[in-house]
């Protein structure tokens, strides 16, 4: 089964270690390789880019490190591809100074 | 390792041929090719640099001379520039008695000086042929972290592996040092719990957040460059997700100094050294902090290497391993997938260190890498 790695358990995204394709069932695993959670891929996904393994709102923050990586601009469902389409930097943001 | 009589110990025994004034960057060049271990230390710079911009630039060359990896240094300079090439001479000699140097205006042209410079480099050559490597304890290495074309690997595998290293090292009476300022915007809180003071930590931050307040008076968005588009393409989305996969190269060591870029790390633990994120500049700072050796982990395949000191290359992308295998010392791609342990990668780099510091050619040196840049902080006035 194709495997996606979480950092800590704080987190709503993990990274998938193969390419994964609409509707393939992939296994979360954790820093011990335990699978803690089983997820439907609801968009193709490449090697080493993120998916969400929570429903996150728009707005909240998005957790990786169990710390903050950015925030959703639009609302993310688990299984979706994490990325910079959804998610964006708060900070170094001269653009919106 | 080699001892030298400021009483460092180097890992390497080079000559080191410095330009003062980026117009005699061809001569060093040609000085340099044609003795093996003479590295030539060109840069753009020296010519049109005023205040502070300048002192930092005449720093860099006189801490890349009095390098504990060189045994053997020559200066070449022409003579009108505001790096003065006998000042400069007089400097790195006060550290490194093993110094010549070559003023073009009072020497003569290029051939002449190429001619000249090629006898001196041989003569050095020769002498430091006869230096025998010597065995001491490891406390004597500063090694620099750094991380380059950073991809979704690089904070799973790499830098974490880097940070078991780091933990070992420094308890074992060594220094580590990094830098990055940039890449280090949003791990601010994990920075927090590796400082050993307040002090420290406010140190770190101010920098940061001097980077950050520049992107913000230029209204410029650091997403252009923060993450590269290498970086996109490798997985990673913001530069906090970058930050904090990069900061895993300290582990839980303590980060016992905040240093501007020049200035030398002199306390057992982690130093952070203030340098941009660009890789040559980053190395430039923390081999003018004393590193011997950079440690330097990459998912994209960063080929550089670095004049003054052997560069170690850490991959865990296995697709980028296997297309550009002879850039990398160490491929920890299994630690990714989850075979083989974090703690077992942490070793193999522990154990590469000891062996590169042995005498060991790292992959960069192998291939010939020897990059060097200096570092500017000001734009060209004049």
């Amino acid at each position: 089964m194709k495997i996606a790695r979480v950092l800590s358990r704080y987190d709503n995204v993990a990274t998938v270690l193969q390419d994964t394709v609409l509707d393939d069932i992939i296994e979360i695993r954790d820093s011990n390789m335990e699978v803690t959670c089983i997820v439907r891929v609801s968009s193709d996904i490449k090697t080493g880019h993120k998916i969400a393994i929570k429903n996150i709102k728009g707005g909240e923050s998005i957790i990786k490190y169990s710390n903050i990586i950015g925030k959703a601009t639009v609302p993310i469902s688990m299984g979706e591809l994490v990325h910079i389409h959804n998610l964006e930097s708060m900070r170094g943001r001269g653009d919106l100074a | 390792m080699f001892k030298r009589e400021n009483g460092s110990f180097g890992v390497r025994n080079r000559i080191a041929v410095i330009p003062t004034v980026a117009c005699v960057n061809h001569v060093a060049q040609l000085i340099a090719s044609a003795v093996d271990i003479a590295y030539a230390y060109t840069h753009p710079y020296g010519c049109d640099q005023q205040g502070y911009d300048r002192d930092l630039s005449y720093r860099c060359l006189e801490r890349m001379g009095a390098h504990p990896n060189n045994g053997a240094i020559l200066v070449v300079g022409l003579g009108c520039e505001e790096i003065l090439p006998h000042n400069l001479y007089s400097s790195i000699k006060s550290q490194q008695p093993n110094t010549e140097l070559i003023a073009m205006q009072e020497t003569g042209g290029t051939e002449k000086c190429v001619e000249m410079g090629i006898e001196i480099c041989k003569r050095f050559a020769e002498e430091l042929s006869k230096q025998q490597r010597i065995s001491v304890d490891i406390s004597n290495l500063t090694v620099g972290v750094e991380c380059g074309g950073s991809d979704f690997t690089s904070g799973i595998a790499s830098n974490p592996a880097v940070g078991i290293f780091t933990e070992k090292l420094t308890a074992l009476g060594g220094k580590v040092v990094f830098g990055e300022t940039t890449e280090l915007m949003g791990a601010e809180k994990i920075i927090k719990g590796n400082c050993t003071s307040e002090e420290v930590y406010n140190f770190i931050v101010e920098k940061i957040k001097k980077v950050e307040d520049i992107a913000i008076s230029m209204k410029i968005d650091l997403r252009g460059t923060q993450p590269s588009p290498g970086n996109i393409d490798g997985g990673l989305s913001t530069i906090e997700e970058k930050s904090l996969g990069g900061i895993c190269k300290i582990g839980k060591a303590q980060i016992v100094a905040g240093l501007e870029f020049g200035e030398i790390a002199t306390q057992n633990g982690v130093s952070f050294v203030d340098t941009p994120g660009n890789d040559l500049a980053c190395s430039l700072g923390l081999c003018c902090a004393g590193a011997q050796m950079i440690l330097f982990t990459t998912g994209r395949g960063t080929p550089m290497g670095f004049a003054a000191a052997p560069v170690i290359k850490i991959t865990a992308n296995r697709k980028m391993y296997q297309m550009m295998n002879e850039n990398f010392d160490i491929n920890l791609s299994s630690v990714v997938e989850g075979e083989v342990s974090l703690a077992s990668g942490g070793e193999e780099v522990f154990q590469k260190i000891v062996s590169v510091a042995d005498g060991e050619l790292s992959a960069a040196e192998k291939l010939d890498h020897r990059e060097f840049s200096l570092y500017r902080v000001s734009p060209i006035l004049t």
